[in-house]
């Protein structure tokens, strides 16, 4: 082999040598670039890695921040709840003052109301014996007294069956002088101490049959008029009106009242007429 | 004050006596009349607030002057409570057929007549206690 042959053999070798190398060296630059782009791609990474994490500290510090509120506004509330606890407790312990007051109160109105109706039916009962009073003396004519003690038992009393007798000394009998709504024929008269209503006025205390209803046809009461001791009429009262159930405490102090007042009253009524009807040269 | 007027209408002196002597506290001024025709004319003249109004009366009725003051076109709108001595269902549908607007019974029991008129007249009562 010459020289020539030799140079060339080597420079083929050196050649291909260098092309394998060269080739050696792209390789090692391909893995290089790869790498790179890998290193380039961690970088991304560990880039956008760093935003989050950033991202997450800013995310812990507000969450820290609203804890921190949340325990502030939680303290705060917890406060106000005990406050709101004790005013609760404080308006139940005035509630139940309160209850407390207003059943006092309520007692005190039904008391009240209880008095204000005595009271009422005080003043009514006393208006009722007042008009009656004032009614039996406001005149000394006879049919007035007469009429109006029949409007007392009707009117206040309640009866619309009346019968008005008066006392005759020499005949020992009572003799209708003015009657409403009753029989005038089966009551004209009767005689003193005989039958029931004659034995009753033999006492000279007012009967009254307190069992009797409204609308029952029974004697209700049987009143002497009496002036002292001596009787000098009666009146009898018989059917209360049918929307009267019972006889009231005030009936009886009107019964009384006629006993005496409607006495007094027929009596001065019957002196004025003989006065009236007398001369005045006989009463000089 | 306002003060109203009552028509007292009634034959017997025993009542109207009665009837003032239950009101005579109250805020009202009484007008009174003892037969029906005079009842229906004072009805017209002073046109009362209230009227309280017998039954059975001499001259007229309390259900005759009932059903006038109802037709006179200056008296039907007052009201007008009956005093009857009858409480039964017939006498009272009476005083409703003549325009009553209520009724109270003989004897008078004087709180439920001053309820019955509180009620119409407002209660004016109560004013005179303010």
């Amino acid at each position: 082999m010459s020289a020539d042959d030799k140079n060339r053999s080597y420079v083929t070798v050196v050649r291909e040598e260098l092309q394998q190398y060269t080739q050696g060296l792209l390789r090692e630059n391909e893995k290089l670039r790869a790498m790179a782009t890998a290193l380039e791609s961690d970088k991304r990474r560990l880039e956008l890695e760093i935003i989050e994490a950033r991202v997450v500290l800013d995310q812990q510090e507000e969450l820290r921040k609203a804890t921190e509120n949340f325990e502030a506004a939680r303290a705060e509330m917890l406060t106000e709840v005990a406050r709101l606890v004790q005013a609760r407790d404080a308006a139940t312990r005035e509630l139940d003052l309160l209850r407390t007051r207003i059943g006092d109160v309520e007692r005190e109105n039904e008391t009240y109301a209880a008095q204000y109706h005595q009271i009422e039916n005080q003043s009514s009962n006393l208006s009722n014996l007042y008009v009656a009073s004032y009614q039996l003396h406001a005149s000394v004519e006879r049919e007035t007294v007469l009429s109006t003690i029949q409007e007392i038992v009707v009117n206040l009393i309640g009866s619309e069956e009346v019968a008005i007798f008066e006392f005759y000394e020499d005949a020992r009998e009572f003799r209708l002088s003015s009657s409403f709504g009753v029989d005038r024929l089966r009551l004209k008269s009767f005689k003193a101490g005989s039958g029931p209503i004659g034995k009753c006025l033999n006492g000279g205390e007012v009967f009254v049959n307190d069992e009797v209803a409204g609308g029952d046809d029974k004697l209700t009461a049987c009143v002497p008029l009496k002036i002292g001791e001596r009787i000098i009429g009666a009146i009898l009262v018989f059917r209360l009106l049918e929307h009267k159930q019972a006889l009231q405490a005030v009936d009886h102090e009107l019964f009384e009242l006629l006993s005496i007042h409607a006495s007094t009253a027929l009596y001065c009524a019957n002196l004025h007429s003989q006065v009236a009807n007398t001369p005045l040269a006989v009463l000089a | 004050m306002n003060r109203k007027k009552i028509l007292l209408v009634d034959d017997s002196s025993t009542i109207l006596m009665m009837e003032k002597f239950i009101l005579r506290n109250g805020p009202y001024d009484l007008v009174t009349a003892t037969n029906g025709e005079e009842g229906v004319r004072k009805a017209s003249e002073h046109h009362p607030d209230l009227i309280l109004l017998d039954v059975i009366m001499p001259k007229m009725g309390g259900f005759e002057a009932c059903r006038l003051i109802r037709s006179a076109e200056d008296t039907k709108e007052i009201p007008i409570i009956m005093v009857t001595t009858r409480g039964e269902a017939a006498n009272v549908e009476a005083g409703w057929a003549n325009g009553c607007t209520d009724y109270v019974t003989k004897p008078i029991n004087s709180i439920e007549l001053l309820a019955k008129v509180r009620n119409f007249l407002g209660d004016a009562a109560s004013e005179v206690l303010q």
